[in-house]
């Protein structure tokens, strides 16, 4: 139960950002990507949430690895682990997003006009590339391997 | 880069229209009409997706590929669980379903949360699968003509409630895994190993509570709603699942979403007790120690469980269960003597069938057969 439930968080999220990215590509370019702006609205909406419920449990294990982290099921918790541990893959996460503050990043993608720049777009696309490392997991927990 | 997105979103394409086809040529009882159009719905939206990326290709721009890609994965992983885990119960359909999707559609239908949820019926053994207001119970094949085994359902609808009420949940639990750090954790330790394995065995522990609450909530649900029908089922369906029923050694303590079952039943006859049903609590409770003493195991939690964590986590179970306001079946067992199947009461149909079992098991398993017989005929 909990790996679909898992796997259908994540793949709402990743079509978020998928949305955003997209979104704003395009818009740099002055090409339609017939997203709507209220999709858009949406979707920054489903990010920045997710973004906050991280904030309070990466805050939680970074000042205090050995602390619980109560109040979350294990999906928030498990995928609050391995941004941690991205974090310190400096060579393969290098975005904003993983050198600073999380609440950085909302403060980005609350202002239209930075949320186009290239450190939200490159933190945007590192936060996907963990997203569909975990979706992969949860797919493989549902459907097996061929 | 191009031309790889173009065939794969090209099959993606296919794959759907052959999807939408068998969907539609499948014959199902009303029941899941809602459910047909449900799939059909889910499978015009990749369509739409797929159409969506056709456009974004023809842009040619590169530097949008990788979210093209990733979308092209979104829909290929959506399409392989839509064939694993949402086909099936459209295409394992039979008359022996009937009676599940009765009591399944009653009970969504006694409750304001669930008015409007689509649901199905799959095999496995008994779960739930809830994505939004969509539920998928599955059930053993057997236990679609065991009567007795139908008041699990109402331990899996707890699960629905649950992420129904999922924010007061999870506040509630909070303040128990809260009081959990409070009795366990040692503010002080020392820098040792010891120490060290100590911190992090508290830590697996309270985190462990997150789930084993979401569980013993469920259980609470049950009882509630099937009354002793539900702690009956529990202990039947589960007493002889052996050693494990009992006892699970520390490092699967460590890994588990649900509490050991004799810990459940200890939860289950104290609450069970509370409502009236104290001589057969207490035959439950008594059934269980003995299988215990059969296997030489006795109560060992591994500091997972102690007697002094009980007051707050009934607490908490008890502000749980007024937040989700199930339906009780003291609201709903009129006549428990002679079952009339057109009432559709099927609270009343569990306890009825363990009062008839505990009284006459003959006489019990031929109008079981009945009863399965009208609603096999009934859709």
């Amino acid at each position: 139960m909990l790996s679909i439930q898992k796997f259908y968080r994540n793949q709402n999220l990743i079509s978020s950002v998928n949305n955003l990215l997209v979104y704003y590509k395009l818009k740099h370019k002055q090409i339609d990507s017939r997203i709507e702006e209220d999709k858009i609205s949406i979707d920054k909406k489903s990010v920045i949430d997710f973004l906050k419920s991280l904030e309070i449990l990466v805050e939680s294990i970074e000042n205090n690895s050995t602390k619980p982290l109560t109040g979350t099921d294990e999906r928030m918790r498990s995928f609050a682990k391995k941004f941690v541990a991205a974090k310190r893959k400096k060579n393969k996460f290098r975005s904003f997003l993983f050198n600073n503050d999380i609440s950085e990043l909302e403060k980005l993608i609350l202002t239209e006009e930075l949320l186009s720049s290239e450190k939200v777009l490159e933190s945007l696309k590192e936060l996907n590339t963990l997203l569909e490392e975990e979706s992969s997991l949860n797919f493989r927990e549902i459907t097996g391997e061929i | 880069m191009l031309e790889i997105l173009y065939t794969n979103n090209h099959d993606l394409f296919r794959e759907i229209e052959i999807g939408k086809d068998h969907i539609e040529s499948q014959p199902i009882p009303s029941e899941l009409e809602p459910y047909k159009e449900w799939l059909l719905n889910y499978f015009r939206k990749l369509e739409t997706r797929i159409q969506d990326n056709f456009y974004l290709l023809s842009l040619e721009e590169d530097d949008i590929f990788s979210e093209i890609y990733s979308w092209t994965l979104q829909v290929t992983k959506e399409l392989r669980v839509l064939n694993s885990e949402f086909l099936t119960p459209l295409y394992r359909y039979n008359k022996f379903d009937n009676l599940c999707l009765k009591l399944l559609k009653w009970l969504h239908d006694q409750h304001l949360q669930s008015k409007d949820c689509i649901f199905a019926l799959s095999h496995g053994d008994f779960a739930i699968t809830a994505h939004r207001k969509l539920l998928i119970y599955a059930l053993p094949s057997s236990s679609r003509q065991d009567i007795l085994h139908l008041p699990l359902f109402f331990h899996e609808y707890g699960h629905y409630l649950f992420s129904y009420h999922e924010q007061e949940m999870i506040e509630l639990i909070a303040d128990v895994q809260k009081k959990l750090q409070e009795e366990i954790v040692v503010p002080f330790q020392e820098n040792n190993a010891r120490s060290q394995h100590e911190i992090e065995k508290n830590k697996i522990i309270i985190e462990t509570w997150y789930s084993w609450m979401e569980e013993l909530f469920c259980d609470a649900i049950g009882l509630h709603i099937g009354g002793i029908s539900y702690l009956h089922t529990f202990s039947l369906y589960l007493r002889t699942n052996g050693n494990s029923a009992f006892y699970y050694p520390e490092e699967a303590l460590a890994k588990s979403s649900h509490p050991v079952s004799w810990l459940r039943v200890i939860f289950l006859v104290e609450r069970a007790k509370k409502l009236g049903f104290v001589e057969d609590a207490q035959k439950i409770l008594i059934d269980w120690e003995n299988i215990a003493g059969l296997l030489g195991i006795n109560q060992n939690y591994h500091g997972y469980y102690r007697q002094s964590y009980k007051p707050y986590i009934t607490k908490a179970l008890d502000d749980m269960l007024e937040e989700a306001n199930p339906i009780s079946f003291r609201d709903y067992i009129c006549n428990i003597d002679n079952f009339n199947p057109k009432h559709n009461n099927f609270i009343e149909l569990a306890n009825w069938a363990w009062q008839k079992y505990f009284s006459d098991v003959e006489s019990f398993i031929e109008e079981e057969k009945q009863i399965i017989e009208h609603y096999k005929m009934d859709l």
